[in-house]
C-alpha cells in the first residue's frame, strides 16, 4: 500500500466518523416531542387513514444508509428550519406551520413523489416513515 | 312537410337542390338553415318518429379491439338522432385542438379556432345555452359558484354548460314540419351513393326501408350526416364503382376512429369541505360546470394530450359508464324521455338559488359528506390510423354490410391521464386544497393495460376526417369530399382531432359553417344572395 493510498483511506473513515458524530450530536439535541410534532404529515393525516400512512412508510425505497431511525429523519425534515423554532420547545405550533409551508413549496417545486399512488412530497413521505417508526417503537 | 317514406310509390324519385341524409343534430342544424328561402331541401332520416329496436339493429356490429358500447345502442337511428340520449354536456374544443402538436402524431387541422369561434353563439341558440363559456361571468352573475385558487397557467379550469338537454327531434319536429321548402323524409334508409362516371359528382343516393319501397334522391349538393360511424360506413358501402368505397382512394375512410377515454382516474380527499357547487353536477338543474385541464403550455411542455378532469361525489356504488349500459336502445331513451319530464319540474328549484341558505341545505342534502370525490377523467385519443371502422361480411336487414369496430390506443393516452393527474395533484398540494390518489391501473406508466371500468362516451370522431392532404384526410377544410364537386359530410366524423371537450356543440357549429359554405356556393352559381 502506498502512502496515498494509506493517507486516502485514514481521510475518507476520518470524514464518515465526522459525519456520524454530528447527526449523533445533532438527534441528541431533538426532543421526543419534536420528533413527535415533525413526524405528523398535517394534511394528509386528515384525509388518510393510518393505516394509509403505513403503507406510505411501507412502500418507500430504504433510505441512504446515514438514516437509521425517526431521530436521524427528523433532522433531515428540520434540516432548513431554524432551531431557534424548535429547541427548546417554545414554538410547537410555528413549527407545525413551517412544516406545512415547506411541503406546500416541495409541491411547487415538483419535489413529489408517487407512492401507492399518493402524490405527495418528499417531506410529507418522509413524515409518514418517521410517523411509522415511533408507531412501531411506542 | 314530413312524409313517411313507406307511403310512398315504389319506385320513387324525389328531386330538391340539398340532400341531406341524417336527421341528427347536425342534419337538422343544416336543414334548418335553409328554411324560408328558394331552396328545396330534402332531409332524409332512415328511422321514424320514434326508437325502434328493429331500426337500431341495422346499426349493429362488433366490436374485435378495446371494450367498447354495443355499436346497435351508442347511437340512434330515428328523428333526432343520437341527442335522443345526450347528456348536454357542451363546450367549445381548445385553440390547442387545431394546432400541429409534433407530440401528438397526424394532429393539426386545417382550420383554426377562430375559423369556428365565429358559429359559437349561433351552436349556443341551437342548443339552448346561457351566457357563454366564461367561467368569470358565470361566477359573477351567480355568486354561488366559486372557483378553486388554482394556478392558470397550470391548471385551466374549463366551463361546460349544459343544455337542457336538446332532443333535437322533439324540439325542432315542428319546425321542419311546417317549413315549407324543407321535406323530411322518414322510414328512408339511404344504402348506396352513385356517383358520375368520372366520380368527380354524386348523381343520386338510394333509400330503401323495411317495406322494401326504393327510393331515388337527386341533388345539387349532398350532405353525409348521419354520425361518426355511419357517414364512413356509407361511404364505404358505396363501392359499386371504386372499390375502396367512394372518396376513400387512400384508404382513409374509417381510420383514425377516435372515442374519449372516460374512466376515473384518482380519487381526491379535502380536509375541509369547500363550496363546490360549480365542480359538481345535477342533472336538470347545473347550467355550467367548470372541469380541469392541463394548460396549453403545460401540455406542450410535458407532451400530453388535451383532457379534463370532473369530480363526482364518491360514492361506493358508482357504477362505471361502460358496466352500465343498456343493449336495449328503447329503454334507454324511456328512461332519459322519463327523467327529462322529471327534470321539467325543477324550474321552481331554480328560482331558490336566489337564496344562499337554501342553496347551501339543498347542496348538503346532496351532498353530505362531499370531502371525497372520485376524479373522472375525460382524456383525448390521440389520430391513430389503426383504430378503425370497416367493413364486415354480415349484411343488414336492408342490404348494407355492417361494421366492425377495431378500437386502439396508443401510449400516449395513457402517459396524458398519469401526467395531468401529477399537475392536478400539485397544484392541490401546492394550495393545501387535499391530496389526490391515483388509481391503482395508473401508477405504472410501464403497465400498458387498462381497466375494465374504461369505456368511451358514445362520442365517434375522426372516422371521415378534415386534411387538405387526401392521403391524410377524407374531407377538406370546407367537408367537402375530396375529389367529389358535390358531396359533403357533416358531425363529428370530419374531427381532425377529438379534443377533450364534449363533440356535439361542436359538429353543431361545423354544420353551421358548413351550411354557410353551401349558402356561399348557391349564391355564386345563382347569383342568389343567400343571409347567412
Amino acid at each position: 500500500m502506498t502512502r496515498r493510498t494509506f493517507i486516502g483511506i485514514v481521510a475518507g473513515v476520518a470524514v464518515v466518523a465526522l459525519a456520524r458524530c454530528y447527526f449523533w450530536w445533532r438527534k441528541r439535541r431533538l426532543p421526543n416531542d419534536i420528533i413527535g410534532i415533525a413526524a405528523l404529515p398535517q394534511l394528509l393525516s386528515q384525509v388518510a387513514a393510518e393505516e394509509d400512512i403505513k403503507e406510505i412508510a411501507n412502500a418507500v425505497k430504504p433510505e441512504p444508509c446515514s438514516i437509521f431511525d425517526e431521530c436521524d429523519l427528523t433532522a433531515v425534515i428540520l434540516k432548513d428550519v431554524p432551531e431557534s423554532v424548535y429547541s427548546p420547545v417554545l414554538y410547537p405550533n410555528k413549527l407545525m406551520s413551517i412544516l406545512a409551508d415547506k411541503v406546500q413549496l416541495e409541491f411547487q417545486q415538483n419535489k413529489i413523489k408517487i407512492v401507492n399512488g399518493w402524490i405527495l412530497s418528499e417531506t410529507e413521505v418522509m413524515q409518514c416513515q418517521s410517523y411509522a417508526w415511533l408507531s412501531d417503537n411506542s | 312537410m314530413h312524409v313517411d317514406a313507406r307511403t310512398l310509390p315504389d319506385p320513387s324519385l324525389i328531386e330538391g337542390d340539398i340532400c341531406v341524409i341524417g336527421a341528427g343534430p347536425a342534419g337538422i342544424s343544416i336543414a334548418l338553415e335553409w328554411a324560408n328561402t328558394p331552396y328545396s331541401i330534402v332531409l332524409l332520416e332512415g328511422g321514424g318518429d320514434h326508437v325502434d329496436n328493429r331500426y337500431q339493429q341495422l346499426l349493429r356490429g362488433d366490436s374485435v379491439g378495446q371494450r367498447y358500447y354495443p355499436l346497435e345502442t351508442s347511437r340512434l337511428h330515428y328523428f333526432g338522432g343520437t341527442s335522443g340520449h345526450w347528456g348536454g354536456l357542451c363546450s367549445p374544443l381548445d385553440p390547442i385542438d387545431f394546432s400541429k402538436r409534433n407530440w401528438v402524431p397526424d394532429s393539426g387541422w386545417p382550420i383554426t379556432y377562430e375559423d369556428m369561434r365565429v358559429y359559437f353563439s349561433r351552436a349556443e341558440q341551437k342548443l339552448e345555452l346561457g351566457h357563454g363559456f366564461d367561467l368569470e361571468t358565470w361566477e359573477a352573475n351567480d355568486t354561488s359558484l366559486k372557483s378553486l385558487p388554482l394556478d392558470k397557467n397550470t391548471i385551466c379550469q374549463k366551463a361546460y354548460q349544459f343544455s337542457p338537454p336538446t332532443r333535437f327531434g322533439t324540439r325542432y319536429h315542428e319546425a321542419i314540419e311546417k317549413s315549407k321548402n324543407i321535406t323530411l323524409y322518414t322510414h328512408a334508409n339511404v344504402v348506396g351513393i352513385d356517383a358520375s362516371e368520372s366520380l368527380k359528382t354524386i348523381t343520386q343516393v338510394r333509400a330503401t326501408n323495411f317495406e322494401k319501397k326504393k327510393l331515388r334522391v337527386k341533388a345539387r349538393y349532398y350532405v353525409l350526416a348521419c354520425g361518426g360511424i355511419e357517414n364512413a360506413r356509407l361511404l364505404l358501402c358505396s363501392n359499386h364503382q371504386m372499390k375502396t368505397g367512394l372518396g376513400n382512394p387512400y384508404d382513409v375512410v374509417g381510420r383514425y376512429f377516435m372515442d374519449h377515454l372516460e374512466v376515473v382516474c384518482a380519487d381526491l380527499m379535502m380536509p375541509t369541505a369547500s363550496n363546490l357547487k360549480l365542480y359538481l353536477l345535477d342533472l336538470y338543474i347545473t347550467k355550467v360546470r367548470a372541469e380541469l385541464a392541463a394548460s396549453g403550455t403545460k401540455q406542450a411542455e410535458l407532451q400530453i394530450l388535451n383532457g379534463s378532469i370532473s369530480l363526482m361525489v364518491k360514492n361506493k356504488n358508482n357504477q362505471a359508464n361502460i358496466d352500465s349500459f343498456s343493449s336495449d336502445a328503447e329503454t334507454n331513451v324511456k328512461m332519459w324521455n322519463q327523467l327529462d319530464r322529471q327534470g321539467s319540474h325543477y324550474d321552481d328549484v331554480t328560482t331558490l338559488h336566489h337564496s344562499m341558505a337554501t342553496i347551501k341545505k339543498w347542496y348538503h342534502a346532496l351532498h353530505p359528506f362531499a370531502l371525497r370525490f372520485s376524479l373522472f377523467m375525460r382524456m383525448e385519443q390521440a389520430p391513430n390510423r389503426h383504430s378503425r371502422i370497416f367493413l364486415n361480411n354480415e349484411k343488414d336487414e336492408l342490404g348494407m354490410n355492417r361494421v366492425n369496430l377495431d378500437w386502439k390506443f396508443t401510449p400516449l393516452e395513457k402517459r396524458s391521464m398519469h401526467l395531468l393527474c401529477h399537475l392536478l395533484g400539485q397544484e392541490m398540494g401546492r394550495t393545501g386544497l387535499g391530496r389526490i390518489r391515483l388509481m391503482e391501473w395508473l401508477v405504472n406508466l410501464l403497465d400498458e393495460s387498462w381497466p375494465s371500468t374504461l369505456g368511451g362516451g358514445w362520442h365517434h370522431i375522426g372516422t371521415t376526417r378534415m386534411h387538405e392532404d387526401p392521403r391524410k384526410g377524407v374531407v377538406d377544410s370546407n367537408c367537402k369530399v375530396h375529389g367529389i364537386a358535390n358531396l359533403y359530410v357533416a358531425g363529428s366524423s370530419v374531427f381532425t382531432t377529438s379534443g377533450a371537450a364534449c363533440p356535439t356543440f361542436n359538429l353543431v357549429a361545423l354544420a353551421l359553417r358548413l351550411s354557410d359554405h353551401l349558402k356561399e356556393n348557391f349564391t355564386r352559381l345563382d347569383n342568389k344572395h343567400l343571409p347567412l
